[in-house]
């Protein structure tokens, strides 16, 4: 069966990229909307994040036919049916924000602020996941955000890691300036899994938001979190935006990281040093425990006395593994990108974008799509607001 | 070394613990003296080495300046906990020990610290501030008791997470608040000991080590100060600070992150949560004649 081209639009188009081995068809009326948000969507988490979801229906394996059912990826909830000759058909398309909002602090990005009575860095109770970083919100020049590694809990993280940044980053007579009360940090917070690769995507696309926006960003890369930012990084070397590597380097030199007793394979000095010279951002500094000798390679070889450690010696590998490092499908931009082809047949979708209600005033999926969304789902569903 | 190996989640190893730190401090004529165990992150500095002389009247190192109190930080360190040997597992926890000062410039003319039922009224002004009034989704004062002291109250209190309306707990909400030695310190100041618990230390054990430095805790006031307060005690002769105190019942606000980039302020309080409790007294000074 194929799908009746008055009531249905092609959004995603089998080979358009060889990994995509489905077409993705929405409704018609839905179309321009799609298309628009496909052609706008750099720069901005929110449409990529959409767009992402729907090209995660373009990679699918093969399931069932003809039959509804229902993938999750971040926010998104999208209803759908693969047709018989392997086409996807996007029947309905959730945007709801409590599928990123944990009961407790889970997995996610969050804003570790100065507590001004209690002299700290905190996560306040009631702290909720954010989507993106206010990348605005500058210490100096630079936007701070720190990668945790581990910690017995986020709250535990948010209060060293602020005076591991403190330590790294500021001079002395500076650290009053930024413990002030509206200062904050954001804080990837990983939850202790540092081989999760939801974790790392969101890392990925984090680095490459800030990328786009030519944000200036300073990281904190702390402990075990050390890596999995060097996973994000090997991706980004493995799978450039552009065969130029100028062009796909473009707006990385903003972005500086210091490592705080990094903890990991490949996560020496020389190895994480080379690996930003490599990736183009700036490599500022690292800080090793030389108590650490179990976990850090530096720490042990000085430790053991050897010049290169086991650990140093597994060097960077030059992409080993970076398309198994992050799947296909939640990676918008390796779909662009990569070449590993996997041929299958065609898809369709139809999309449909719901908000609900209580969300609509404060999803910032909500503000930054509308306009370029007039979806609707009949009668009784609620609709973007024109 | 033995402690240290038989570690466990309930029976945390914390260094030093049996070989404080004896620490002095002289305030404006007054010494502040506590015994605190060395700080043991190996990776990273105390947020602040004890000051061996602190200015209470300068504004040097107070902020912020926004009319309700502002604090100055003398002593800020971490006593990481550890439930297995150094190197094989990160810590479980940590309790932070801190020593700030408080100068209270929400207090209106006639009042002072130095008076008791004053000073009782300060406290609860400043677990506001650091409950609903700052969105910390704390509430106290727990657990109030009084020390025994000569002269000046010191009143111990805990902050712990507000579970009003929350149906599923985790351990965290137990093992993490925060205890508060606070006494007064001159009319306008008082001296506050922070001990903040994350992670999940036991509550038994960091009350135990909250309750060993409290008991280390001597103050000796300079001479003018006891002058003060023998001034404060003819004035407000009857004057008490109570024995036993129940939590507030403030309604905590509902906030967001704000959306700088947008021009939001840092935080958007969503609904508002209770109004900060108002000074109370009696003006004596026409009537003390």
């Amino acid at each position: 069966m194929t799908l009746n081209s008055a009531e249905w639009e092609m959004i995603v188009q089998k080979g358009e990229n060889t990994n995509i081995n489905r077409s993705v068809f929405v409704r018609k009326d839905a179309g321009g909307s799609w298309k628009k948000l496909k052609a706008g969507h750099a720069g901005n988490y929110y449409m990529t994040t959409m767009l992402r979801a729907l090209y995660a229906l373009a990679i699918l394996p093969d399931g069932n036919r003809r039959m509804m059912q229902q993938k999750i990826f971040g926010p998104c909830k999208m209803f759908y049916e693969i047709l018989d000759n392997g086409d996807v058909q996007v029947d309905l398309f959730v945007v709801d924000e409590a599928l990123e909002a944990p009961k407790h602090k889970a997995a996610g990005l969050y804003q570790a602020k100065w507590e001004k009575r209690g002299k700290a860095w905190s996560l306040p109770e009631g702290s909720r996941s954010e989507a993106s970083m206010e990348m605005t919100h500058k210490w100096g020049k630079a936007h701070m955000a720190a990668v945790a590694g581990k910690f017995d809990n986020a709250d535990t993280a948010a209060e060293k890691l602020g005076t591991h940044i403190e330590n790294a980053w500021l001079n002395n007579d500076e650290i009053n300036d930024y413990r002030q009360p509206g200062n904050h940090y954001s804080l990837f917070w990983m939850n202790n899994e540092f081989t999760s690769k939801d974790q790392l995507d969101h890392l990925i696309s984090l680095i490459q938001m800030a990328q786009r926006k030519q944000e200036s960003l300073r990281w904190l890369v702390h402990g075990e979190g050390a890596a999995c930012f060097v996973k994000a990084l090997n991706y980004l070397n493995s799978n450039p935006a552009s065969s130029d590597i100028h062009v796909a380097q473009r707006g990385l030199e903003k972005q500086s990281v210091f490592f705080s007793n990094p903890r990991g394979k490949t996560t020496s000095k020389n190895d994480l040093e080379a690996l930003c010279k490599k990736s183009g951002l700036v490599f500022q500094g690292i800080n090793i425990n030389k108590r650490d000798v179990i976990h850090n390679p530096d720490a042990r070889s000085e430790a053991v006395g050897e010049l290169k450690s086991i650990g140093a010696k597994l060097t960077l590998g030059g992409g080993i593994g970076a398309v198994g490092l992050s799947g296909a499908a939640t990676s918008l931009d390796m779909a662009f990108s990569t070449q590993s082809a996997i041929a299958a047949s065609g898809f369709l979708l139809a999309g449909y974008l719901v908000v609900k209600e209580s969300f609509k005033k404060n999803s910032a999926y909500a503000r930054n799509i509308q306009g370029a969304f007039a979806a609707t789902f009949g009668k009784g569903n609620e609709d973007w607001a024109a | 070394m033995l402690n240290r190996l038989f570690a466990s989640r309930k029976r945390p190893f914390l260094a030093g613990l049996n070989k404080p730190q004896h620490i002095e401090m002289d305030i404006s004529g007054s010494k502040l003296e506590l015994d605190v165990p060395a700080h043991n992150d190996a990776s990273l500095p105390e947020q602040q080495a004890p000051l061996s002389h602190f200015n209470l009247y300068t504004t040097e190192g107070f902020d912020p300046d926004d009319g309700t109190f502002s604090t100055a930080l003398l002593m800020g360190r971490d006593l990481d906990l550890y439930a297995a040997p150094f190197g094989l597992s990160s810590s479980i926890g940590f309790i932070s020990v801190k020593v700030a000062i408080d100068r209270v410039d929400c207090l209106p003319e006639g009042m002072t610290c130095l008076n008791p039922e004053h000073f009782e009224q300060v406290v609860i002004r400043l677990v506001y501030d650091m409950g609903p009034g700052s969105c910390s989704g704390r509430i106290g004062p727990r657990a109030w008791r009084l020390m025994p002291t000569d002269h000046l109250p010191w009143v111990v209190y805990e902050m712990h997470r507000d579970l009003t309306g929350v149906t599923e707990f985790t351990s965290h909400d137990f093992t993490q608040y925060s205890s508060y030695a606070v006494t007064p310190l001159d009319d306008r100041y008082i001296l506050r000991i922070m001990f903040r618990n994350l992670g999940s230390p036991p509550v038994e054990f960091s009350r135990r080590i909250r309750d060993q430095i409290c008991r280390s805790l001597k103050l000796t006031l300079s001479a003018d100060l006891t002058r003060r307060i023998a001034d404060v005690k003819k004035q407000w002769p009857n004057a008490k600070i109570s024995d036993y105190r129940e939590p507030e019942q403030w309604i905590q606000p509902k906030w967001r992150n704000g959306r700088t980039s947008e021009g939001e302020p840092h935080l958007v309080i969503l609904e508002a949560g209770s109004p900060a409790p108002e000074f109370k007294f009696e003006d004596k000074s026409n009537t003390s004649k």
